[in-house]
């Protein structure tokens, strides 16, 4: 059990001036009657502080669950327990800014010969992350509220709040597959369900794989081509250098949401699905597949943060193993850092499947408050916008995601440039 | 096991208290004033009444000793005036004492409550039932100690130089607590 500070409040000194006050008037003003009026006054405060022994109180800290998705809400149960009986405690959650409760997360209890009372506080999941709830302020006070006992107790407990991902109907076709089935239809040609096209029967073929029709319209034998379902790797970038921020939201929420939306979408399609966060820290989780492997890319997400740093980083510093050559890599920046830009575009350059989301920081900045921050924006979206130009030029099909846009129309977009990659201008 | 459900605010209890606080001070300044104590007295119950109600809806709790202590100016003078009207008040003094001292401690009570959690309906009764039971103790008290100014002993030097002694220990008390507070904040 922790001990409390024992702390008068300011009731006493102000009792104790009144007392004196109304003693030394009815001394000097000869009014015994005044001292009758000071009399209540001096005995509660005596009685006060005579009865308010410092009590040792231990709190405990149950959380419903421990992981929940944004939005969802977690009942806290708070149990107190003290070495004596106290008139009234006040035990106060601290809470971290993503995570709140209706109200101040606060309770008014009475421990009495019992000793234990028991609260529940319902906590609202704000924002994806690891969250720490707790410790617990006690704050005891006496029944005459005289003296306050403070300080805090129980051990701080951890709530994963996982992002709320966006559903997703489309997402990118990679160039390359593995050889592992899976859903996504290979380029080759091979045993499949999908049509690819009719050649000629040569030896070796299967007669299962005849065309009858078209054999019997040419008059010798053809064999339907399909191509087979395989799965791929993806490996998702998210750039945590820098973040935009207006309020609550910022750009490195909305990425972390996409993200665990995709990574969701991809392991529901058998695709290998692995995770690089580059930023003042660098993280990373090879790729695998599974639900297991879901929530290894979720909880990996939730420990993503701005980290600040000076230091250079290029893609040295990630391990070979995590950029498998027939990967598509789908990075995922506010395109605020150059070394992030300089990142994707050393992976272009090494021939890696790439597909950049921007995720778009002008929806975060503050609206310009005179002629020369509306300058200043300007400038910045023409930097901006000739970073893109850069990226285009490295082959790099890139598609801005606003906030207020879903994911869904991105991706198509995204879609849509990939393939208009590999078409040859007339 | 205790299962308080945390249903009333702790604000309208708050302004409650802090009205019923007002009124008892207003009307403790009503007292009969003498004719060249009057607007001194006035003066003094009204901004008592004024800034007790300006305290208690800032917050501040060093408007209820304040107010108390010109609620007192207002009674001392009432007692010193016309004899008729000071053995009348004197009459009165364990109840104005009871008035004063439940008006102070519903001025703290209101003070506390806009600070603290919501509170449990049946820890606001007892409250109420404590401040009530303290109020009708009070009013005996000072009962008791007029019986007690009134006895045997009447006056001389003895007498009031344990009074003035314990009055100083009062004093040195009040500042060594008021320094005490003042360092923990």
């Amino acid at each position: 059990m922790t001990p409390l500070r024992r702390r008068s409040t300011i009731r006493v000194a102000g009792t104790a001036w009144l007392v004196a006050a109304l003693l030394l008037a009815a001394l000097v003003l000869g009014l015994p009657v005044l001292a009758a009026v000071a009399a209540p006054f001096a005995v509660a405060l005596a009685v006060g502080l005579a009865c308010s022994p410092t009590p040792r109180v231990s709190v405990s800290l149950e959380l419903g669950r421990d992981r929940a998705v944004e939005g969802d809400r977690v009942v806290a149960t708070l149990v107190v327990r003290s070495s004596r009986p106290i008139d009234r405690v006040e035990v106060t959650l601290r809470l971290p800014p993503a995570v709140t409760a209706d109200g101040p997360p606060r309770a008014a209890l009475r421990l009495g010969v019992e000793r234990e009372a028991r609260a529940e506080l319902e906590l609202h999941c704000d924002r994806w992350g690891a969250q720490r709830i707790g410790p617990v302020d006690v704050l005891a006070r006496d029944l005459l509220g005289l003296v306050d006992h403070r300080g805090w107790a129980g051990a701080a407990a951890m709530l994963r709040v996982y992002p709320h991902p966006p559903r997703l109907r489309a997402l990118l076709q990679p160039d390359r597959t593995l050889v592992h089935t899976g859903n996504q239809r290979a380029r080759q040609r091979g045993e499949g369900t999908e049509f690819a096209d009719v050649r000629s029967f040569t030896p070796g073929d299967r007669v299962r794989r005849i065309n009858w029709r078209v054999t019997a319209r040419r008059g010798f034998p053809h064999v339907t081509l399909r191509h087979p379902e395989r799965n791929t790797d993806v490996v998702l970038f998210v750039d945590s250098f820098r973040d935009a921020r207006l309020g609550p939201e910022g750009t490195l929420d909305l990425a972390v949401r996409a993200l665990a939306g995709m990574a969701d979408a991809h392991l529901g399609r058998r695709d290998r699905v692995g995770l690089i966060g580059f930023g003042g820290v660098l993280r990373w989780l090879a790729p695998g597949t599974g639900i297991s492997q879901l929530y290894r890319v979720v909880d990996a997400l939730l420990d993503t943060e701005v980290v600040l740093s000076y230091a250079w980083k290029d893609l040295d510093v990630i391990p070979r193993r995590m950029l498998p050559p027939s990967a598509m890599v789908v990075a995922l920046t506010p395109l605020l850092d150059p070394r992030a830009i300089r990142a994707v575009l050393d992976l272009a350059a090494r021939g890696t499947d790439l597909a950049i989301i921007e995720v778009d920081p002008q929806a975060f900045a503050p609206p310009p408050a005179d002629r020369v921050e509306q300058l200043a924006q300007r400038l910045w979206r023409l930097w901006r916008e000739a970073r893109r130009a850069e990226l285009r030029e490295a082959g790099i099909p890139i598609a801005t995601w606003s906030p207020d846009a879903p994911l869904d129309a991105v991706l198509a977009g995204l879609l849509l440039a990939r393939r208009r990659r590999w078409r040859i201008p007339a | 096991m205790a299962h308080p459900r945390l249903s009333l605010r702790a604000g309208v209890i708050a302004l409650a208290c802090a009205l019923l606080a007002v009124t008892a001070a207003a009307l403790l300044a009503q007292g009969p004033v003498l004719a060249p104590l009057r607007a001194v007295g006035a003066g003094a119950g009204a901004i008592a009444v004024v800034g007790l109600g300006i305290g208690l809806a800032w917050g501040r709790g060093v408007a209820v000793p304040a107010a108390v202590a010109l609620v007192a100016v207002d009674y001392a003078l009432v007692l010193l005036g016309a004899p008729r009207a000071a053995a009348a008040a004197t009459a009165a003094a364990p109840l104005v004492a009871g008035a004063v001292f439940l008006s102070a401690e519903l001025g703290w009570w209101a003070v506390e409550l806009r600070r603290s959690a919501r509170e449990a309906p049946q820890a606001l009764l007892r409250r109420g039932a404590v401040i009530g039971v303290v109020t009708a103790l009070a009013v005996g008290l000072a009962e008791g100690c007029l019986l007690a100014a009134g006895g045997a002993v009447s006056g001389g030097v003895a007498p009031t130089a344990i009074g003035v002694a314990a009055a100083g220990l009062l004093l040195g008390m009040a500042a060594w607590l008021a320094a005490r507070s003042a360092a923990q904040t």
